[in-house]
């Protein structure tokens, strides 16, 4: 008999113990879901900004932030949505401003105000939300948001979405240069102004993204290798322009940054031009690179 | 089938005098902060984010082009990696637009010497992005000038944290594995008690 209780206690034990080995055991604060919830209640989601990694946010630049509540199990009255950020805490505890210029974000919409109705949730029914901020805050500073949903009926309790974490961050620099290589194709030696492949395609396009800062694009290039012949074409016999696919038009390339093109804004496109004048050298394949900087505007390549 | 034929051949004919298609690079990047204030002896650490908004992928590196003498600079990750849209951990998200972008995030320590008068001084690095097999290769370069003020007197907890960053990356690596291993050591540890109860009970419960 002693032996029988010793074994259902063992075995106890063994149940009590098994979520901790199985890590099933978790001390963050559980928010209701549909499939959770026992009790009426609001059920809630916040698509964007997202919930699980730091969102880097460009200055004075705005952003959606989306939420939705089901309301679950039984009717849940009359819902309202707070957009809210942690002003004096760690966590959401303040509504987001709607006057034009707060900071550290606005509500930056026409009708704007930090509480959206949701009008009278029955059961199963969802109610999405949006609220378009601008991030007119320091940069480099990081801020906690997040949507608080209350129901006029009391019995139903108040949920928050989990918090997105927001950085406000200087404006970027980025760039698609169209092409990865320039091709000359076959030319003669101790010829002049051969023009690349994709000239009269006007292909050589460099574009500066969205959200980049006002941008200075440069240019060089390395000299041309046969290392099977051991020759060189030195960098300066490739000329490109910026403007026409007209030789005349075009500059030398140097081994150190020239000016491509300065102040560009964002979504501004270049189209250059190259053209190589070959000098005599023995035949073959000749290998370099030309490398396109952007630098923000003013600073030094 | 005179016509098809002649129709395949014109094709064919233009299809191979067309250029071949090149690949783009968009190669977007964001310094964070490029100014740190710090104690001598102490270490910087910067944030880097690298992303790029087209599906061809392609190798970026960071190299060191300008350091003060007895500096130490450590850029994580080492050596060239492939860029493409879905990077490595770890990742942040750049909002470009209403675009959701993944980003790469690089970090960059400078170790300042104990002995380093106090003054702002300068370590410039560079991002290298695409490298073509063509005979005249397209690439993207991009600089970064990232700023160390030191100051013997900065207050330690307006700093970055110049204590622990002392040995950040080293940190990083190590702590990382350790941290990685005590779940699993606890887990395991568990695993082993509920395996001596099984064991213990089924021993009772035969012996009775």
């Amino acid at each position: 008999m002693r032996n029988r209780i010793i074994f259902s206690v063992l075995i106890l034990i063994l149940i009590s113990l098994y979520p901790m080995a199985s890590g099933d055991i978790s001390d963050t604060q559980s928010t209701p879901s549909t499939a959770s919830l026992e009790l009426p209640g609001l059920a809630i989601n916040q698509s964007t900004p997202s919930t699980t990694s730091l969102t880097n946010v460009i200055e004075n630049s705005t952003f959606y932030v989306n939420a939705s509540v089901t309301c679950v199990i039984a009717d849940c009255g009359t819902v309202t949505a707070k957009i809210q950020y942690n002003a004096s805490s760690p966590v959401p505890d303040t509504l987001v401003p709607n006057v034009i210029g707060s900071e550290p974000f606005f509500i930056n919409e026409s009708l704007s105000s930090a509480t959206k109705i949701c009008l009278f949730l029955t059961q199963d029914e969802t109610c999405d939300v949006s609220w378009l901020l601008n991030a007119s805050g320091d940069i480099n500073t990081v801020w906690e948001i997040g949507v608080l949903f209350e129901s006029n009926n009391p019995s139903i309790p108040d949920n928050y979405t989990d918090n997105s974490t927001v950085e406000i961050v200087p404006c970027v620099v980025g760039m698609t240069t169209h092409y990865d290589d320039i091709v000359f194709g076959n030319t003669q030696p101790n010829s002049n102004e051969n023009a690349a492949e994709g000239n009269s395609d006007h292909y050589y396009n460099v574009t500066l993204d969205t959200g980049s800062c006002i941008t200075d694009f440069y240019i060089k290039g390395s000299d041309l290798v046969n290392t099977t012949v051991d020759s060189s074409i030195s960098i300066s016999n490739i000329t490109f322009s910026n403007t026409t696919n007209e030789y005349a038009s075009s500059f030398e390339l140097s081994e150190t940054y020239t000016v491509l093109k300065l102040g560009l804004q964002d979504l501004e496109n270049v189209t250059t031009y190259y053209w190589i004048n070959t000098p005599p050298r023995p035949a073959g394949s000749y290998y370099g690179n030309i490398t396109i900087e952007g630098v923000s505007y003013g600073e030094a390549p | 089938m005179g016509k098809l034929l002649k129709l395949a051949i014109i094709v064919i004919v233009v299809w191979a005098i067309l250029p071949a298609a090149a690949q783009s690079i968009n190669f977007g990047t964001l310094l964070k902060d490029n100014q740190v204030k710090i104690t001598p002896g102490s270490t910087a650490d910067f944030t880097i984010l690298v992303w790029t908004l087209i599906e061809e992928e392609y190798p970026v590196m960071f190299t060191i082009k300008e350091v003060p003498k007895d500096w130490k600079v450590i850029i994580n990750p080492t050596g060239d990696f492939v860029l493409n849209q879905d990077p490595e951990e770890p990742t942040e998200i750049m909002l470009l637009g209403n675009e959701n972008v993944k980003a790469k995030v690089i970090k960059v320590y400078v170790k300042t010497p104990s002995g380093a008068a106090d003054g702002e001084y300068k370590v410039k690095i560079s991002a290298l992005a695409g490298f073509g097999e063509s005979n005249i290769v397209v690439r993207q370069e991009r600089p970064f000038t990232l700023t160390v003020d030191v100051d013997a007197k900065a207050d330690a907890d307006k700093t970055t944290g110049a204590d622990m960053n002392d040995a950040a990356p080293f940190y990083d690596e190590i702590t990382g594995a350790v941290a990685n291993m005590i779940p699993n050591s606890s887990g395991l540890l568990t695993y082993v008690i509920l395996i001596v109860i099984l064991i213990l009970a089924w021993i009772i419960y035969k012996h009775e």
